[in-house]
């Protein structure tokens, strides 16, 4: 039989197969190395970094919930400065395209993360994250209006040679507009979605268990939301998008690429079970071999209308 | 990896003691822990990893025992686990003790659940050291287990209950304050147990000069390093408890 090919294009940047590991979920890569070979991977998504370094939000970060995990880590990261300093050695070292989350509190901080990361060649691609639920008058407030969306890419794209992915906020009533904002903008390509904002209580202290009230949720319990909101989104733009959502399997990922997604990227998944990615990227390939299908690209975006 | 279950058993009222066969007995080290996925496999709820820290370690087995209590949905599944079942299991994970002790008089401190971990840690010192190991828990029905369990003639051991179901009415610490530091000072601390517990240690310590380690629990996502949600503020800035962690430094570590 032929080896089946599961190559994608995202834009300018082809990967070898369409999985990646979403931000803030495989750390810089070399936590996960212990539990696999990262090089196996479509592309891995760096821990999203701010101008500034941050220590993130107190304690307790994270509550789990049916299916899913509520989060509250509020990007804690070590700032530009830090990133370049001791981590930029670490993605050297790396054969696999290698995408840097950043996040801002204004668009001039967005437009600065670019200009400095524009000088740093083993980047294969900026992943501006619009739509972090935990950070107070940042993320998701960018995210939830097309105009600011717009502006972010446009001048982020002007900032930044190489190809920008824009994450969306699912924390919207029209999705399609902020990816189409984010098209005109510029943007080469899409993720879809970031966290959806959620809440617990502390029935022992009466109050919201996360100091910051919200958290955002993650897990198989928001598949469904992150798979219908690819769906819209591939109907109205033409720029790829890297679907992401409470995937768990490669019946989950085959999903998001029949939806319209060209990559998917893991995340809970992740922090369940280390090596998560390589087995979807398996059971992806197992999905095509039992369809007779040799071509990954035959299945991308089947379901469109 | 997989543990095997060998015995699963109810101690007192929600303790429980799991008995289970491993091939990573031999590179356990007291203080590590191991994160446990429990239910079925493609079972989404609950969907987090349990961390549950070693109890006991029998090389000469292969046997990896915890002690739990139950919590919530996790620990409860995992008390209708019998013999034979298997766990689904990432481990050790985590820094463990400092061990590498001679000639020494250490001070290891234990209060409730925190008691368990502190065993392979008595059991590495006591050869070449005088252990002195004080534990506390609200009555004497929560500390049966320990208070049955064979500790080595070698050991100094006592114990404190809250309530005074035991003979020493008063926390841990009291019972240290009042029975054992009366011309003792130990060169080392080792201390596991709730927050506040570890406060008054900490501040005790910091007194009296002598160093020591604590082991921290704090609400755990991945247990591999990257998810952020397990920090403790320490004076190099935010360690993870699951990777730096979960023993630190006494001195080096916030506790507020």
């Amino acid at each position: 039989m032929k080896e089946i090919d599961l190559s994608t294009k995202l834009g300018e940047i082809t990967l070898k197969n369409p999985v990646i590991t979403a931000s803030g979920t495989c750390g810089y890569g070399q936590e996960l190395e212990d539990y696999m070979d990262l090089e196996q991977l479509g592309a891995l998504t760096v821990k999203g970094i701010t101008l500034q370094a941050k220590t993130g939000n107190p304690v307790p970060r994270i509550v789990e919930t049916p299916a899913g995990i509520l989060n509250s880590i509020g990007l804690e990261n070590p700032g530009l400065e830090g990133f370049l300093a001791d981590k930029i050695k670490i993605i050297k070292g790396y054969q696999l395209p290698v995408f840097v989350n950043i996040s801002g509190y204004s668009i001039e901080d967005f437009v600065l993360l670019a200009e400095k990361l524009a000088e740093i060649s083993c980047i294969a691609a900026l992943e501006v994250n619009v739509s972090c639920p935990n950070i107070p008058g940042g993320g998701l407030a960018f995210g939830t209006d097309p105009e600011l969306i717009y502006q972010i890419t446009k001048q982020v794209k002007a900032a930044y040679p190489g190809s920008v992915i824009v994450k969306l906020s699912p924390n919207v009533t029209a999705i399609s507009d902020m990816a189409i904002a984010a098209q005109e903008g510029g943007a080469d390509i899409i993720s879809l979605i970031n966290t959806l904002q959620g809440m617990a209580i502390d029935l022992e202290r009466q109050k919201p268990v996360f100091a910051n009230t919200f958290g955002g949720l993650s897990g198989p319990a928001i598949k469904p939301v992150a798979l219908r909101m690819v769906y819209q989104v591939a109907q109205k733009i033409k720029i790829p998008i890297i679907g992401m959502g409470g995937i768990m399997t490669g019946q989950d990922a085959v999903e998001f690429l029949l939806a319209g997604a060209s990559a998917v990227a893991i995340g809970t998944a992740t922090l369940i079970h280390p090596d998560a990615p390589l087995m979807i990227i398996k059971e992806i390939k197992a999905y095509l071999q039992d369809k007779k299908i040799n071509n990954i690209q035959e299945i991308i975006g089947k379901v469109l209308n | 990896m997989f543990l095997e279950v060998i015995n699963n058993q109810r101690l007192a009222s929600d303790y429980y003691l799991l008995v289970t066969q491993s091939t990573a007995s031999a590179q356990t080290r007291p203080g590590q822990f191991f994160h446990l996925k429990i239910g079925k496999k493609y079972s989404y709820d609950p969907l987090l990893r349990r961390p549950l820290s070693v109890h006991k370690v029998d090389r000469s087995k292969g046997r990896i025992s915890f002690l739990y209590r139950i919590i919530g949905k996790g620990t409860k599944m995992l008390s209708f686990y019998q013999a034979g079942d298997r766990i689904d299991a990432l481990g050790p994970l985590g820094k463990g003790f400092k061990t590498d002790f001679k000639n020494k008089q250490i001070l290891v401190i234990g209060g409730g659940m925190g008691i368990a971990p502190l065993y392979p840690l008595v059991d590495s010192l006591l050869n070449s050291n005088q252990v002195t190991f004080l534990i506390g828990g609200n009555n004497q029905q929560d500390l049966k287990y320990f208070l049955d369990f064979p500790i080595n003639s070698g050991v100094i051991f006592d114990a404190a209950s809250i309530d005074g179901s035991i003979e020493f009415k008063g926390t841990v610490i009291d019972l240290w304050e009042k029975s054992y530091s009366a011309g003792f000072n130990p060169d080392f601390l080792f201390a596991c147990g709730p927050k506040a517990m570890l406060r008054r240690v900490k501040l005790i310590a910091e007194e009296r000069a002598i160093p020591g380690q604590v082991s921290l629990e704090e609400r755990m996502g991945c247990g591999s390093g990257v998810c952020l949600s397990c920090v403790c503020h320490t004076n190099k800035g935010n360690q993870r408890v699951c990777k730096e962690g979960p023993v630190f430094s006494l001195q080096e570590v916030s506790l507020e």
